[in-house]
């Protein structure tokens, strides 16, 4: 392990930079998630196809496989090149997206009709119940599965260092290739399972919060 | 006389090949107190969730308040703000405390000042005897209370009719009562009421009309002294003496 001692603060910053690549995708796959999870649960028959042909494509693909696509054969069909990061960022997003939009349409549909009912003859439009309502309700199914999501995302950013995106693993191996031994791949799994499990402990301290039937 | 504030003409509404409601026609005075009886399966909920167009209806013509009711129109917005409605399980906002339930939509919808809604949700609360349980949230309430709160949830829209969807049905037996009387003190203030109800003492002292319906049809109409006590229809006289 002393021969890793001069490399801390090189993986640290990796994983700083995983943190940041799976914190911006997560934001992505936010937007995506709340906007075509809304389509999802829309009473118009085309569009909530359209939600699942996204997710069911997305789900049915290997992170790895988009991740090639979007960073070799995006710029032979689109004349677009993108950098390691921004493939990395976009393969991200519009994979954890996918997971993002199930877990928003799961979360709008654990709030009963009933509420709905409630709303409607209260004089209360969709926009209002969706924000009133049936968000506040839907965060308790949505919350938690994101955090899941997001550790997903975090240990799936591994997968970029092929295309040479340098982030925790790509790091861990340039250093292995520094010093010859296997401990910068010890640490980094170390420094993936940290990540993660406090991410997971602070998932379930979020979910103790939105509990409020007991309150 | 004037015009009714609500008028259900030839109502039909299909579910698949079933025809739920086969031409129902009735009048609604302001302040009358109507009792629709009936067994489960006569379409009593039905008629009402077509009243205020959370269910759409195949033909005939309601008129609310002087608003025909279609839920393709935007004065549908119009027709449930002036209709209250209280549901068989009471359907309060959990995430909400007992007051945010009520001043929500006067809120959001009559876009009043907040210290209009909250002046207004305590003064109800007040009226049906829950003001101490303002912070709360429903869930640690019991039935006939939240049945209560929906009903001052209701009542802070200022509606001119309310409907009553099978209010007591769901409570145990020991809080029936105190939801009967929070009804029985809004029909005294003037309040216009529908109540689908199987409660024939409220019924008898309360309404002031009864329908009777039966596989879709208002098979009798009259005052709870003629329809309780002498029913005309062979299918009232079961029923009331099943209820009985």
């Amino acid at each position: 392990m002393a021969e890793l001692t001069p490399y801390f603060g090189i993986l640290l910053r990796g994983a700083l930079v995983s943190l940041r690549l799976a914190g911006l995708s997560l934001l992505f796959a936010s937007v995506i998630g709340v906007s075509i999870g809304m389509v999802a649960t829309s009473r118009f028959p085309l569009a909530r196809a359209f939600a699942t042909l996204y997710v069911e494509a997305i789900r049915s693909v290997p992170l790895l496989v988009q991740l090639f696509f979007v960073y070799y054969a995006l710029p032979l069909l689109a004349n677009l090149s993108p950098s390691p990061y921004q493939a990395a960022t976009l393969s991200l997003s519009v994979y954890g997206g996918a997971y993002m939009v199930e877990a928003v349409r799961s979360g709008i549909v654990s709030v009963g009709k009933d509420q709905w009912m409630a709303a409607r003859a209260l004089g209360i439009r969709y926009p209002d119940t969706m924000l009133y309502i049936v968000a506040p309700q839907a965060l308790r199914v949505t919350i938690p599965a994101a955090v899941g999501i997001f550790i997903d995302m975090l240990k799936g950013a591994s997968v970029t260092s092929i295309i040479g995106y340098v982030e925790l693993m790509q790091t861990a191996v340039n250093i292995r290739n520094t010093i010859y031994a296997l401990s910068p791949l010890v640490a980094a799994g170390v420094l993936y399972f940290v990540l993660c499990f406090s991410f997971s402990k602070m998932g379930a301290g979020i979910e103790r919060l939105l509990r409020y039937e007991s309150r | 006389m004037e015009a009714p504030i609500l008028s259900v003409e030839g109502l039909v509404k299909n579910y698949g090949d079933h025809r739920v409601l086969q031409g129902i026609s009735f009048q609604v005075q302001t302040k009358d107190v109507v009792v629709i009886l009936g067994p489960s399966g006569s379409g009593k909920s039905t008629l009402l969730r077509c009243i205020n167009g959370l269910e759409e209806f195949s033909a005939g013509r309601i008129v609310v308040d002087g608003l025909e009711v279609d839920r393709h129109r935007a004065s549908i917005w119009t027709v449930r703000q002036r209709v209250g409605m209280i549901f068989q399980h009471f359907n309060l906002f959990p995430h909400l405390t007992v007051r945010q339930n009520v001043e929500l939509a006067p809120r959001r919808v009559l876009d009043l000042p907040r210290a209009e809604c909250r002046a207004r949700a305590e003064a109800l609360l007040a009226r049906v005897g829950l003001a101490q349980f303002a912070g709360k949230y429903p869930g640690r309430l019991s039935g006939g209370q939240q049945q209560r709160v929906a009903i001052a949830r209701a009542l802070a829209m200022q509606p001119k009719l309310m409907l009553f969807d099978e209010p007591t049905s769901a409570l145990d037996p020991e809080t029936v009562g105190e939801v009967l009387n929070a009804m029985r003190e809004l029909a005294a203030s003037g309040m216009t009421m529908i109540v689908v109800t199987h409660e024939l003492g409220f019924a008898r002292e309360v309404g002031n009309r009864i329908l009777f319906m039966d596989a879709g049809v208002v098979v009798e109409e009259g005052t709870p002294e003629v329809i309780l006590s002498q029913p005309r229809n062979p299918r009232t006289r079961q029923f009331i003496q099943a209820v009985l």
